[in-house]
């Protein structure tokens, strides 16, 4: 019986420990067009994890990403997420955000 | 995804805790009519109602609309369904006090419908609802209807009840 606890807590704690799964944070800003479709499907909670959110104003994206400037839109942020946000894309190309992302899932 | 509509406390915020305030207090203010197991009955229905129905179709896999500031549950999402409680309380309320019957329930329901048809325009335009996923606004008038017509059969099951109770000799 003992063993048995022993194993289930060595269980728990693996189950509960940090992953080393990549994820990534993507920030969407829309300003006049809406394509909210696009990126509908692109977020993933599996393997590597894509967290989107999708702001429909700049000024609110502005208090998210201070640091970042949004003089054009739209315009998408993709960070890699290591220790802080680490920027991998800035574009206004929508296409090629979303073959980024795309390339993302299936790599 | 989080679709993040708004970040600021503003109309739609002030629109529920206005609304959830000033009906709270009529409900109070107001002769009962009801004994406090009814009242609290009819204002659990509306509060279910909403529930029900925001999260059976504006999640996924339909994924509808959204509901105030982002997509994500926030505590104003959940006010929010609470707001509907009075509407479902005075529902009743009128309905018992109009002594409704036969043919006169068409029209009831109608006016009952327009009028939660009126509050979620405002609701649009002021940012409690989101639309842009495609929820065509019509769709809430069958579902306006079919709500309140349960909350009718339900206001006579309540009703039907209390007379077997009294019947009975048991008073609650």
């Amino acid at each position: 019986m003992k063993p048995l606890i022993i194993l289930l807590f060595i269980i728990l704690l693996v189950s509960c420990s940090p992953t080393t799964e990549e994820r990534f944070y993507v920030v969407v800003v829309e300003g006049k067009e809406k394509i909210f479709d696009q990126f509908e499907d692109l977020a993933s909670v599996r393997n590597p994890i894509i967290e989107i959110d999708y702001f429909r104003k700049v000024e609110d994206a502005k208090e998210r990403l201070p640091e970042y400037e949004m003089e054009q839109t739209p315009v998408v942020f993709i960070f890699i997420m290591n220790e802080g946000k680490e920027l991998q894309l800035k574009t206004t190309d929508i296409d090629e955000s979303i073959r980024f992302l795309n390339q993302l899932k299936t790599s | 995804m989080t679709v993040i509509y708004d970040t600021t406390f503003n109309w739609n915020e002030w629109f529920i805790i206005l609304t959830l305030l000033t009906m709270s207090v009529m409900i109070w203010v107001m002769p009962k009519i009801f004994s406090v197991t009814e009242g609290i009955a009819f204002f659990v229905f509306g509060v279910f109602a909403g529930m029900l129905f925001d999260h059976t179709i504006s999640v996924e896999p339909w994924d509808l609309y959204d509901v105030n500031d982002d997509s994500s549950y926030q505590v104003m999402d959940f006010l929010s369904y609470v707001m509907y409680g009075p509407f479902s309380y005075f529902f009743a309320y009128i309905y018992k006090r109009l002594h409704i019957q036969g043919f006169f329930h068409i029209g009831f329901i109608l006016v009952w419908s327009l009028f939660a048809f009126l509050l979620e325009w405002i609701a649009v335009k002021i940012g409690l609802f989101h639309f842009d996923k495609g929820y065509p606004m019509y769709w809430s008038i069958p579902i306006y209807m079919t709500t309140q017509s349960l909350l009718v059969i339900y206001y006579h099951v309540i009703r039907i009840q209390r007379l077997s109770n009294r019947q009975s000799g048991w008073n609650s």
